[in-house]
Protein backbone atom coordinates (compact mmCIF):
# COMPACT_ATOMS: atom_id res chain seq x y z
CA UNK A 1 0.00 0.00 0.00
CA UNK A 2 1.39 3.35 -0.97
CA UNK A 3 1.17 6.08 1.66
CA UNK A 4 2.50 8.79 -0.62
CA UNK A 5 0.14 11.76 -0.53
CA UNK A 6 -1.18 12.56 -3.97
CA UNK A 7 -1.95 15.87 -5.55
CA UNK A 8 -5.39 17.25 -4.73
CA UNK A 9 -8.10 16.81 -7.29
CA UNK A 10 -8.71 20.30 -8.74
CA UNK A 11 -12.46 19.84 -8.33
CA UNK A 12 -12.15 19.20 -4.64
CA UNK A 13 -9.05 21.24 -3.91
CA UNK A 14 -8.32 21.68 -0.24
CA UNK A 15 -10.64 18.87 0.74
CA UNK A 16 -8.43 16.06 -0.61
CA UNK A 17 -5.05 17.51 0.37
CA UNK A 18 -3.16 15.07 2.55
CA UNK A 19 -5.49 12.16 1.78
CA UNK A 20 -3.58 9.08 0.68
CA UNK A 21 -4.60 6.84 -2.23
CA UNK A 22 -5.20 4.07 0.27
CA UNK A 23 -7.97 6.11 1.91
CA UNK A 24 -10.60 4.68 -0.45
CA UNK A 25 -9.43 1.16 0.43
CA UNK A 26 -9.44 1.80 4.16
CA UNK A 27 -12.82 3.48 4.15
CA UNK A 28 -14.44 0.67 2.21
CA UNK A 29 -13.81 -1.63 5.19
CA UNK A 30 -16.86 -0.11 6.90
CA UNK A 31 -19.03 -1.34 4.04
CA UNK A 32 -17.23 -4.70 4.16
CA UNK A 33 -18.38 -5.18 7.77
CA UNK A 34 -21.95 -4.24 6.87
CA UNK A 35 -21.81 -6.77 3.99
CA UNK A 36 -20.39 -9.33 6.38
CA UNK A 37 -23.25 -8.76 8.81
CA UNK A 38 -25.78 -9.11 5.99
CA UNK A 39 -24.26 -12.25 4.46
CA UNK A 40 -23.83 -13.85 7.88
CA UNK A 41 -27.33 -13.14 9.16
CA UNK A 42 -29.55 -13.38 6.08
CA UNK A 43 -30.75 -16.76 4.96
CA UNK A 44 -32.45 -17.41 1.68
CA UNK A 45 -30.33 -16.08 -1.12
CA UNK A 46 -28.80 -19.47 -1.85
CA UNK A 47 -25.64 -21.22 -0.73
CA UNK A 48 -23.46 -20.88 -3.89
CA UNK A 49 -23.97 -17.08 -4.11
CA UNK A 50 -23.33 -16.81 -0.38
CA UNK A 51 -20.07 -18.78 -0.75
CA UNK A 52 -18.92 -16.42 -3.52
CA UNK A 53 -19.78 -13.38 -1.37
CA UNK A 54 -17.90 -14.90 1.61
CA UNK A 55 -14.86 -15.48 -0.60
CA UNK A 56 -15.00 -11.89 -1.81
CA UNK A 57 -15.32 -10.48 1.69
CA UNK A 58 -12.44 -12.66 2.82
CA UNK A 59 -10.33 -11.26 0.01
CA UNK A 60 -11.34 -7.69 0.90
CA UNK A 61 -10.46 -8.08 4.57
CA UNK A 62 -7.23 -10.02 3.95
CA UNK A 63 -6.28 -7.45 1.31
CA UNK A 64 -6.84 -4.67 3.84
CA UNK A 65 -4.62 -6.42 6.41
CA UNK A 66 -1.91 -7.08 3.83
CA UNK A 67 -2.13 -3.54 2.47
CA UNK A 68 -2.93 -4.64 -1.08
CA UNK A 69 -5.60 -3.37 -3.43
CA UNK A 70 -8.90 -5.15 -2.92
CA UNK A 71 -10.93 -4.31 -6.02
CA UNK A 72 -11.06 -7.97 -7.11
CA UNK A 73 -12.46 -8.90 -3.69
CA UNK A 74 -15.23 -6.33 -4.10
CA UNK A 75 -15.91 -7.63 -7.62
CA UNK A 76 -16.35 -11.11 -6.14
CA UNK A 77 -18.72 -9.75 -3.47
CA UNK A 78 -20.74 -8.01 -6.21
CA UNK A 79 -20.90 -11.25 -8.24
CA UNK A 80 -22.02 -13.27 -5.19
CA UNK A 81 -24.76 -10.78 -4.30
CA UNK A 82 -25.83 -10.45 -7.96
CA UNK A 83 -26.15 -14.25 -8.20
CA UNK A 84 -28.37 -14.07 -5.12
CA UNK A 85 -30.59 -11.57 -6.95
CA UNK A 86 -30.61 -13.66 -10.13
CA UNK A 87 -31.85 -16.68 -8.15
CA UNK A 88 -34.73 -14.82 -6.44
CA UNK A 89 -35.15 -11.40 -8.06
CA UNK A 90 -38.55 -10.71 -6.50
CA UNK A 91 -37.76 -12.02 -3.04
CA UNK A 92 -34.54 -10.29 -1.98
CA UNK A 93 -34.72 -7.07 0.01
CA UNK A 94 -33.86 -3.62 -1.29
CA UNK A 95 -30.74 -3.46 0.88
CA UNK A 96 -29.48 -6.57 -0.94
CA UNK A 97 -29.68 -4.54 -4.16
CA UNK A 98 -27.98 -1.56 -2.50
CA UNK A 99 -25.13 -3.76 -1.22
CA UNK A 100 -24.71 -5.26 -4.70
CA UNK A 101 -24.52 -1.83 -6.36
CA UNK A 102 -22.19 -0.55 -3.62
CA UNK A 103 -19.84 -3.53 -4.02
CA UNK A 104 -19.74 -2.99 -7.77
CA UNK A 105 -19.08 0.72 -7.24
CA UNK A 106 -16.17 -0.07 -4.92
CA UNK A 107 -14.74 -2.64 -7.34
CA UNK A 108 -14.81 -0.03 -10.11
CA UNK A 109 -13.47 2.78 -7.93
CA UNK A 110 -10.65 0.77 -6.37
CA UNK A 111 -9.52 -0.56 -9.75
CA UNK A 112 -8.84 3.03 -10.86
CA UNK A 113 -5.43 4.73 -10.68
CA UNK A 114 -4.56 5.66 -7.10
CA UNK A 115 -5.14 9.38 -7.50
CA UNK A 116 -8.73 8.85 -8.68
CA UNK A 117 -9.90 6.37 -6.06
CA UNK A 118 -11.06 8.56 -3.21
CA UNK A 119 -13.06 10.82 -5.47
CA UNK A 120 -14.66 7.83 -7.25
CA UNK A 121 -15.68 6.21 -3.95
CA UNK A 122 -17.29 9.49 -2.80
CA UNK A 123 -18.94 10.10 -6.17
CA UNK A 124 -20.55 6.64 -6.38
CA UNK A 125 -21.70 6.61 -2.74
CA UNK A 126 -23.23 10.06 -3.19
CA UNK A 127 -25.18 9.09 -6.32
CA UNK A 128 -26.39 5.85 -4.74
CA UNK A 129 -27.94 7.91 -1.93
CA UNK A 130 -29.48 10.28 -4.49
CA UNK A 131 -31.02 7.33 -6.39
CA UNK A 132 -32.30 5.52 -3.28
CA UNK A 133 -33.94 8.61 -1.81
CA UNK A 134 -35.25 9.85 -5.17
CA UNK A 135 -36.97 6.59 -6.08
CA UNK A 136 -38.21 6.08 -2.50
CA UNK A 137 -39.87 9.51 -2.60
CA UNK A 138 -41.47 8.89 -6.01
CA UNK A 139 -42.87 5.53 -4.90
CA UNK A 140 -44.52 7.14 -1.89
CA UNK A 141 -45.95 10.01 -3.91
CA UNK A 142 -47.60 7.65 -6.43
CA UNK A 143 -48.90 5.22 -3.82
CA UNK A 144 -52.59 5.77 -2.91
CA UNK A 145 -52.07 3.67 0.24
CA UNK A 146 -49.33 6.01 1.45
CA UNK A 147 -50.91 9.28 0.38
CA UNK A 148 -54.32 8.44 1.87
CA UNK A 149 -52.74 7.56 5.22
CA UNK A 150 -54.14 4.03 4.98
CA UNK A 151 -50.79 2.27 5.20
CA UNK A 152 -49.33 4.42 7.98
CA UNK A 153 -52.53 4.34 10.07
CA UNK A 154 -52.66 0.55 9.80
CA UNK A 155 -48.95 0.35 10.71
CA UNK A 156 -49.53 2.31 13.93
CA UNK A 157 -52.75 0.49 14.84
CA UNK A 158 -51.10 -2.91 14.26
CA UNK A 159 -47.89 -1.92 16.08
CA UNK A 160 -45.58 -2.09 13.05
CA UNK A 161 -44.28 1.43 13.66
CA UNK A 162 -42.79 2.92 16.79
CA UNK A 163 -42.85 -0.32 18.76
CA UNK A 164 -40.17 0.84 21.28
CA UNK A 165 -42.32 3.92 22.04
CA UNK A 166 -45.44 1.90 22.92
CA UNK A 167 -44.12 0.91 26.34
CA UNK A 168 -44.06 4.57 27.38
CA UNK A 169 -47.67 5.17 26.43
CA UNK A 170 -50.06 3.81 29.05
CA UNK A 171 -52.36 1.20 27.59
CA UNK A 172 -51.04 1.49 24.01
CA UNK A 173 -49.20 -1.84 24.03
CA UNK A 174 -52.34 -3.62 25.28
CA UNK A 175 -54.53 -2.11 22.54
CA UNK A 176 -51.97 -3.02 19.85
CA UNK A 177 -51.80 -6.59 21.14
CA UNK A 178 -55.59 -6.80 21.06
CA UNK A 179 -55.60 -5.50 17.47
CA UNK A 180 -52.96 -8.04 16.44
CA UNK A 181 -55.01 -10.95 17.76
CA UNK A 182 -58.10 -9.66 15.95
CA UNK A 183 -56.12 -9.27 12.68
CA UNK A 184 -54.71 -12.81 12.96
CA UNK A 185 -58.20 -14.28 13.45
CA UNK A 186 -59.54 -12.18 10.56
CA UNK A 187 -56.73 -13.37 8.33
CA UNK A 188 -57.34 -17.04 9.07
CA UNK A 189 -60.95 -16.88 7.89
CA UNK A 190 -61.75 -17.54 4.21
CA UNK A 191 -61.80 -14.03 2.69
CA UNK A 192 -65.03 -12.26 2.03
CA UNK A 193 -65.12 -8.75 0.63
CA UNK A 194 -68.10 -7.91 2.85
CA UNK A 195 -66.25 -8.76 6.06
CA UNK A 196 -65.11 -5.73 8.08
CA UNK A 197 -62.84 -5.67 11.12
CA UNK A 198 -62.92 -2.51 13.26
CA UNK A 199 -59.65 -1.79 15.08
CA UNK A 200 -58.90 0.48 18.04
CA UNK A 201 -56.49 3.38 17.96
CA UNK A 202 -53.68 3.05 20.50
CA UNK A 203 -53.06 6.81 20.58
CA UNK A 204 -55.30 9.88 20.71
CA UNK A 205 -55.64 12.06 17.63
CA UNK A 206 -54.35 9.35 15.32
CA UNK A 207 -55.32 11.19 12.12
CA UNK A 208 -53.15 14.21 12.96
CA UNK A 209 -50.25 11.98 14.03
CA UNK A 210 -50.42 10.05 10.75
CA UNK A 211 -50.56 13.24 8.71
CA UNK A 212 -47.47 14.61 10.49
CA UNK A 213 -45.66 11.28 10.21
CA UNK A 214 -46.36 10.95 6.46
CA UNK A 215 -45.37 14.52 5.68
CA UNK A 216 -42.16 14.17 7.75
CA UNK A 217 -41.15 11.01 5.87
CA UNK A 218 -41.67 12.73 2.51
CA UNK A 219 -39.80 15.87 3.59
CA UNK A 220 -36.80 13.97 4.99
CA UNK A 221 -36.45 11.66 1.97
CA UNK A 222 -36.89 14.51 -0.51
CA UNK A 223 -34.41 16.64 1.47
CA UNK A 224 -31.83 13.83 1.42
CA UNK A 225 -32.34 13.53 -2.33
CA UNK A 226 -31.94 17.28 -2.83
CA UNK A 227 -29.01 17.75 -0.47
CA UNK A 228 -26.99 14.89 -1.94
CA UNK A 229 -27.84 16.08 -5.43
CA UNK A 230 -26.91 19.74 -4.94
CA UNK A 231 -24.77 19.93 -1.77
CA UNK A 232 -23.26 16.51 -1.14
CA UNK A 233 -20.38 17.83 0.97
CA UNK A 234 -22.52 20.02 3.22
CA UNK A 235 -22.86 19.41 6.94
CA UNK A 236 -26.66 19.47 6.54
CA UNK A 237 -26.63 16.52 4.12
CA UNK A 238 -24.61 14.29 6.43
CA UNK A 239 -26.34 15.43 9.59
CA UNK A 240 -29.66 14.50 7.98
CA UNK A 241 -28.38 10.99 7.08
CA UNK A 242 -27.46 10.43 10.72
CA UNK A 243 -30.79 11.84 11.93
CA UNK A 244 -32.63 9.66 9.39
CA UNK A 245 -30.75 6.58 10.63
CA UNK A 246 -31.51 7.39 14.28
CA UNK A 247 -35.18 8.11 13.52
CA UNK A 248 -35.61 4.95 11.49
CA UNK A 249 -33.95 2.99 14.30
CA UNK A 250 -36.68 4.16 16.69
CA UNK A 251 -39.64 3.88 14.31
CA UNK A 252 -38.79 0.63 12.59
CA UNK A 253 -35.82 -1.62 13.32
CA UNK A 254 -34.56 -2.11 9.76
CA UNK A 255 -31.05 -2.48 11.11
CA UNK A 256 -29.28 -3.81 8.02
CA UNK A 257 -30.83 -1.14 5.79
CA UNK A 258 -29.86 1.55 8.32
CA UNK A 259 -26.28 0.18 8.45
CA UNK A 260 -26.07 0.29 4.65
CA UNK A 261 -27.29 3.91 4.51
CA UNK A 262 -24.84 4.91 7.26
CA UNK A 263 -21.96 3.18 5.43
CA UNK A 264 -22.85 5.00 2.20
CA UNK A 265 -23.04 8.28 4.11
CA UNK A 266 -19.61 7.57 5.58
CA UNK A 267 -18.12 6.81 2.16
CA UNK A 268 -19.62 9.96 0.64
CA UNK A 269 -18.54 12.22 3.51
CA UNK A 270 -15.41 14.33 2.90
CA UNK A 271 -12.41 13.90 5.18
CA UNK A 272 -12.65 17.55 6.20
CA UNK A 273 -15.86 16.75 8.16
CA UNK A 274 -13.99 14.90 10.86
CA UNK A 275 -16.63 14.80 13.58
CA UNK A 276 -19.23 13.65 11.05
CA UNK A 277 -16.90 10.86 9.89
CA UNK A 278 -16.51 9.79 13.51
CA UNK A 279 -20.26 9.97 14.10
CA UNK A 280 -20.78 7.78 11.01
CA UNK A 281 -18.27 5.26 12.33
CA UNK A 282 -19.99 5.08 15.72
CA UNK A 283 -23.41 4.74 14.04
CA UNK A 284 -22.09 2.01 11.69
CA UNK A 285 -20.65 0.04 14.62
CA UNK A 286 -23.84 0.40 16.68
CA UNK A 287 -26.32 -0.50 13.92
CA UNK A 288 -24.21 -3.29 12.42
CA UNK A 289 -23.68 -4.70 15.92
CA UNK A 290 -27.42 -4.56 16.63
CA UNK A 291 -28.18 -6.20 13.26
CA UNK A 292 -25.87 -9.11 14.07
CA UNK A 293 -27.17 -9.33 17.64
CA UNK B 1 -11.24 10.52 -26.16
CA UNK B 2 -8.49 8.52 -24.47
CA UNK B 3 -8.87 5.04 -22.99
CA UNK B 4 -8.32 6.52 -19.54
CA UNK B 5 -11.13 9.04 -19.89
CA UNK B 6 -13.52 6.33 -21.13
CA UNK B 7 -12.64 4.17 -18.14
CA UNK B 8 -13.11 7.11 -15.80
CA UNK B 9 -16.53 7.78 -17.32
CA UNK B 10 -17.54 4.12 -16.83
CA UNK B 11 -16.28 4.10 -13.25
CA UNK B 12 -18.20 7.27 -12.48
CA UNK B 13 -21.54 6.52 -14.11
CA UNK B 14 -21.97 2.75 -14.76
CA UNK B 15 -23.41 2.03 -11.31
CA UNK B 16 -25.84 4.94 -11.39
CA UNK B 17 -26.97 3.90 -14.88
CA UNK B 18 -27.57 0.33 -13.66
CA UNK B 19 -29.48 1.52 -10.59
CA UNK B 20 -31.71 3.80 -12.68
CA UNK B 21 -32.37 1.06 -15.24
CA UNK B 22 -33.42 -1.55 -12.66
CA UNK B 23 -35.37 0.89 -10.47
CA UNK B 24 -37.01 2.47 -13.54
CA UNK B 25 -38.17 -0.92 -14.83
CA UNK B 26 -39.52 -1.81 -11.39
CA UNK B 27 -41.32 1.54 -11.16
CA UNK B 28 -42.98 0.97 -14.55
CA UNK B 29 -44.22 -2.45 -13.35
CA UNK B 30 -45.58 -0.90 -10.17
CA UNK B 31 -47.38 1.80 -12.15
CA UNK B 32 -48.90 -0.90 -14.37
CA UNK B 33 -50.20 -2.71 -11.26
CA UNK B 34 -48.16 -5.81 -12.03
CA UNK B 35 -45.81 -5.70 -9.06
CA UNK B 36 -45.50 -4.73 -5.42
CA UNK B 37 -43.45 -1.59 -4.80
CA UNK B 38 -41.52 -3.36 -2.05
CA UNK B 39 -39.55 -5.81 -4.17
CA UNK B 40 -37.53 -5.81 -7.36
CA UNK B 41 -34.79 -3.36 -6.45
CA UNK B 42 -36.71 -0.12 -7.02
CA UNK B 43 -36.50 1.27 -3.46
CA UNK B 44 -40.28 1.41 -3.01
CA UNK B 45 -40.19 0.07 0.55
CA UNK B 46 -42.74 1.53 2.99
CA UNK B 47 -44.83 3.02 0.20
CA UNK B 48 -47.70 0.58 0.78
CA UNK B 49 -48.68 -2.74 2.31
CA UNK B 50 -45.92 -5.35 2.28
CA UNK B 51 -46.61 -8.35 0.01
CA UNK B 52 -46.52 -10.53 3.13
CA UNK B 53 -49.87 -8.95 4.01
CA UNK B 54 -51.40 -10.31 0.81
CA UNK B 55 -53.15 -13.65 1.04
CA UNK B 56 -53.28 -16.53 -1.39
CA UNK B 57 -56.21 -18.89 -0.99
CA UNK B 58 -56.54 -22.07 -3.01
CA UNK B 59 -59.42 -24.49 -3.41
CA UNK B 60 -58.10 -28.09 -3.80
CA UNK B 61 -59.28 -30.09 -6.80
CA UNK B 62 -60.48 -32.88 -4.48
CA UNK B 63 -63.18 -30.59 -3.07
CA UNK B 64 -61.66 -30.26 0.41
CA UNK B 65 -61.52 -27.01 2.39
CA UNK B 66 -59.60 -24.05 0.94
CA UNK B 67 -56.05 -23.51 2.16
CA UNK B 68 -54.13 -20.30 2.70
CA UNK B 69 -50.55 -20.08 1.45
CA UNK B 70 -48.37 -18.30 3.92
CA UNK B 71 -44.63 -17.96 4.32
CA UNK B 72 -44.77 -20.08 7.47
CA UNK B 73 -47.17 -22.81 6.33
CA UNK B 74 -45.19 -25.73 4.99
CA UNK B 75 -47.75 -28.52 5.36
CA UNK B 76 -48.38 -31.11 2.65
CA UNK B 77 -51.08 -28.98 1.07
CA UNK B 78 -48.75 -26.02 0.74
CA UNK B 79 -45.59 -27.56 -0.64
CA UNK B 80 -44.18 -27.61 -4.14
CA UNK B 81 -45.31 -24.11 -4.97
CA UNK B 82 -43.75 -20.75 -5.53
CA UNK B 83 -47.25 -19.27 -5.38
CA UNK B 84 -46.21 -16.89 -2.61
CA UNK B 85 -44.16 -15.07 -5.23
CA UNK B 86 -47.44 -13.97 -6.81
CA UNK B 87 -48.02 -11.65 -3.85
CA UNK B 88 -45.10 -9.69 -5.36
CA UNK B 89 -45.73 -10.35 -9.09
CA UNK B 90 -49.46 -9.80 -8.99
CA UNK B 91 -50.34 -11.22 -12.41
CA UNK B 92 -52.44 -14.12 -13.66
CA UNK B 93 -49.41 -15.45 -15.58
CA UNK B 94 -47.56 -15.76 -12.29
CA UNK B 95 -50.35 -17.89 -10.78
CA UNK B 96 -50.75 -19.94 -13.95
CA UNK B 97 -47.04 -20.73 -14.08
CA UNK B 98 -46.63 -21.53 -10.40
CA UNK B 99 -49.82 -23.35 -9.47
CA UNK B 100 -48.86 -26.83 -8.13
CA UNK B 101 -49.72 -29.58 -10.59
CA UNK B 102 -50.04 -33.36 -10.59
CA UNK B 103 -48.65 -33.99 -14.06
CA UNK B 104 -50.55 -31.59 -16.31
CA UNK B 105 -53.52 -31.19 -13.97
CA UNK B 106 -53.54 -28.29 -11.48
CA UNK B 107 -53.83 -29.45 -7.88
CA UNK B 108 -56.22 -26.57 -7.17
CA UNK B 109 -59.36 -25.68 -9.06
CA UNK B 110 -59.21 -22.05 -8.05
CA UNK B 111 -56.62 -19.67 -6.64
CA UNK B 112 -57.41 -16.20 -5.32
CA UNK B 113 -55.10 -13.36 -4.34
CA UNK B 114 -56.45 -10.97 -1.71
CA UNK B 115 -54.96 -7.69 -0.57
CA UNK B 116 -55.67 -5.79 2.62
CA UNK B 117 -57.35 -2.47 2.60
CA UNK B 118 -57.51 -0.20 5.62
CA UNK B 119 -59.82 2.78 5.93
CA UNK B 120 -58.06 5.37 8.06
CA UNK B 121 -61.16 7.42 8.89
CA UNK B 122 -63.24 4.49 10.20
CA UNK B 123 -60.20 2.41 11.24
CA UNK B 124 -61.68 -0.67 9.64
CA UNK B 125 -59.82 -3.44 7.90
CA UNK B 126 -61.30 -5.13 4.85
CA UNK B 127 -59.93 -7.41 2.14
CA UNK B 128 -60.25 -7.02 -1.60
CA UNK B 129 -59.66 -9.71 -4.22
CA UNK B 130 -57.12 -8.51 -6.74
CA UNK B 131 -57.03 -11.57 -8.99
CA UNK B 132 -58.49 -15.04 -9.37
CA UNK B 133 -57.36 -18.03 -11.43
CA UNK B 134 -59.13 -19.34 -13.40
CA UNK B 135 -61.42 -16.39 -13.71
CA UNK B 136 -64.55 -18.43 -12.97
CA UNK B 137 -66.67 -18.11 -9.85
CA UNK B 138 -65.59 -19.52 -6.51
CA UNK B 139 -66.59 -23.20 -6.06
Amino acid sequence: MSWTPFLPDPRYGRELRGITPSAGDRESIVLAFVCLAYVATTAGFGDPPRAVAWAGLGAVLLGAVAGRGVWAGWALVAVGLALGIAGRPFAVANHHFVLTWSSLALALALSAPAEERVELVRHNARWLIVAIMGFATVHKLISPEFMSGSYLTFGIVAGSFGEPLLRFCGDCAGIVEENRHAIAAFRNAVPDSAAVLPLRSPIPDLTAVVRGFGVSILIVEAALFGLFLFAPRSRAAHFLVLAFAAGLGIIRQELVFISVVVALGYLSCPHSRRWLKRAYLVAAVVFTGLAVY
Amino acid sequence: MTRRSVLLFVRRWAVLAGVCLVAGLQLSQVLAGRQSSWKGGGFGMYAGFHPNYAEIWAWPADGSEPVRFTRAARGPAHTGSGLRLCTVRTTLECVERRIPRDGERPRYRRVELWQRSFHPATRTLTRAMILAYPEARRP
